[in-house]
């Protein structure tokens, strides 16, 4: 019993310490935000703009194959358990399924397996090879010129990609059931149309910033808590990933139910 | 007499629980050149990361003097191993402190990194660190440490690992720094290239250190110890 609790007691201190120290990563993010320096935003957004083409246009292509193969087998899946039941609801379906809930997880876990963990990896060996020592020694400050701007470069990334998704996931579902059903291109635009509601647009847009700035934060503090070997990377990926998944899900949730039940 | 740069006052470096440096006083003064040497492991690094402020003291303080605190950036740090930004170019790593101190833009620092990295005798510098050479990316940290007109130069073992032209380079960096009465830090295991260029010297052992205010005082202490790393070190 005792050394349940003594394990409970450990857990609990490390989870404590963690919060304390994204807190602290948080506040100085903010800080960074709320105080900019001028001359330095040139730079920010030159160093903003190049992660958004890496996290966001170089991953274009896949995420919208992914949101059309997704689109079109929701529809089918749909489709073979609802036969001839319900073809007024396709629009719906595919609005309430892409839109709502499937895009922005989705475009979320390809986010983190492809960017989050090159964030990680990438400040991983800046802190090995004694890049962010050198910027300090500088007087360059890491959080504004290696956080802020992949922070940024991946919330920019993340709503460019989660309209994405969700373009191609209706016109891949749109596409399988006209073709499928045999339902009228117009008409399946239009109940489309009737399905989507303004808390959808905001939901959307909520849910990439929030996605966005988790999974990069996460990606940027456990990048940063490598120090010495390069055995460290591959736990602080992997933890970087299960904290990110984590993290994505319960801010899902958050919204959700804040939606539903406020 | 001339200002104080940095004080250190009681600082302490530990390596998880073993003690490294310290409780360790040490002025710095305008004008001055210290070198800081000893075998390996016994902190010389860890300490030229404090006095850059690169990293944090275990305990004690540094405090900067007004000559210092009056700069953008104060230090022009020289590490041993890696430093610089694997996503810049070498010509581009040489330019940033310009760009992000002295509010350059990155064309106009370019210009003047390039002139720079080419009186110190760099090369392929359009380069990124990963792709350049051992003698490239050390002339590049001297070009960036030059770049952000510190007020103090601290410099890793900046002869290690380097050919006869790119030492003769580093030297040169070095007569040219003492000739406009500069003020650096020099961490080193061998003396030999620094007996005549640094003013007072630091020996750093396993716990302890000891600081000479002159050659003459390091060549007439006959402790073993300092014989073996002064004699050693040439």
């Amino acid at each position: 019993m005792r050394r349940l609790l003594r394990r409970l007691g450990r857990a609990s201190r490390g989870g404590l310490a963690f919060v304390g120290r994204l807190a602290r990563l948080q506040w100085s993010l903010a800080r960074v935000v709320f105080t900019p320096s001028r001359h330095h935003l040139r730079l920010i957004a030159k160093l903003t703009l190049t992660q958004a083409r890496f996290s966001g246009v170089q991953a274009a292509p896949l995420v919208a194959a992914l949101g059309l193969i997704i689109g079109a087998v929701s529809i089918l899946q749909f489709v073979a358990i609802l036969s001839g039941i319900a073809d007024e609801l396709i629009g719906k379906v595919l609005v309430t399924i892409i839109v709502r809930e499937m895009g922005p997880l989705i475009t979320a876990v390809l986010v983190i397996g492809r960017s989050g963990t090159a964030i990680t990896t990438e400040l991983g060996t800046m802190q090995l090879e004694g890049e962010l020592e050198a910027l300090r020694a500088y007087r360059i400050d890491p959080v504004a010129f290696v956080i802020l701007p992949r922070v940024l470069g991946m919330v920019l990334a993340m709503f460019g990609l989660l309209v994405l998704f969700d373009v191609t996931g209706l016109i891949g579902g749109s596409m399988l059931a006209v073709t499928v059903k045999d339902l009228s291109a117009i008409l399946l635009r239009s109940r489309m149309a009737a399905a989507l509601s303004d808390a959808d647009f905001i939901l959307s847009g909520l849910k990439a910033v929030l996605f966005g700035q988790t999974i990069a934060m996460l990606s940027c503090y456990f990048g940063l808590q490598v120090r010495r070997s390069p055995t460290e990377l591959p736990q602080a990926v992997t933890k970087a990933v299960v904290a990110s998944l984590t993290g994505v899900f319960f801010c899902d949730a958050l919204l959700v139910a804040g939606h539903y039940f406020l | 007499m001339s200002g104080v740069l940095l004080e250190l006052r009681g600082v302490l470096i530990r390596d998880g629980e073993r003690l490294l440096v310290g409780p360790l006083d040490l002025t710095l003064r305008s004008g001055e050149r210290l070198a800081i040497f000893g075998p390996s492991g016994a902190g010389k690094t860890a300490l030229l990361k404090v006095i850059a402020g690169a990293i944090e003291p275990d305990g004690g303080t540094v405090i900067l003097g007004l000559a210092l605190t009056g700069l953008r950036s104060p230090m022009g740090y020289v590490t041993a191993y890696g430093g610089l930004l694997n996503n810049l170019t070498l010509e581009q790593n040489a330019a940033l402190p310009a760009v992000y101190h002295r509010t350059l833009r990155m064309g106009e620092a370019l210009t003047e990194a390039r002139a720079l990295l080419g009186e110190l005798g760099a090369k392929a510098v359009s380069r990124r660190p990963s792709a350049a050479t051992v003698q490239d990316r050390r002339l590049t940290q001297l070009a960036r440490a030059s770049m952000a007109r510190p007020g103090l130069f601290v410099l890793n073992e900046p002869f290690d690992d380097l050919d006869a032209r790119a030492a003769q380079s580093v030297r040169r960096f070095l007569d040219r720094l003492r000739a406009d009465g500069g003020s650096a830090v020099v961490a080193t295991t061998s003396l030999k290239p620094y007996a005549d260029w640094a003013d007072r010297f630091l020996l750093i052992l396993p716990g302890h250190a000891k600081l000479f205010a002159s050659r003459a005082e390091l060549m007439a202490d006959q402790d073993p110890e300092v014989r073996f790393f002064a004699d050693e070190g040439g």
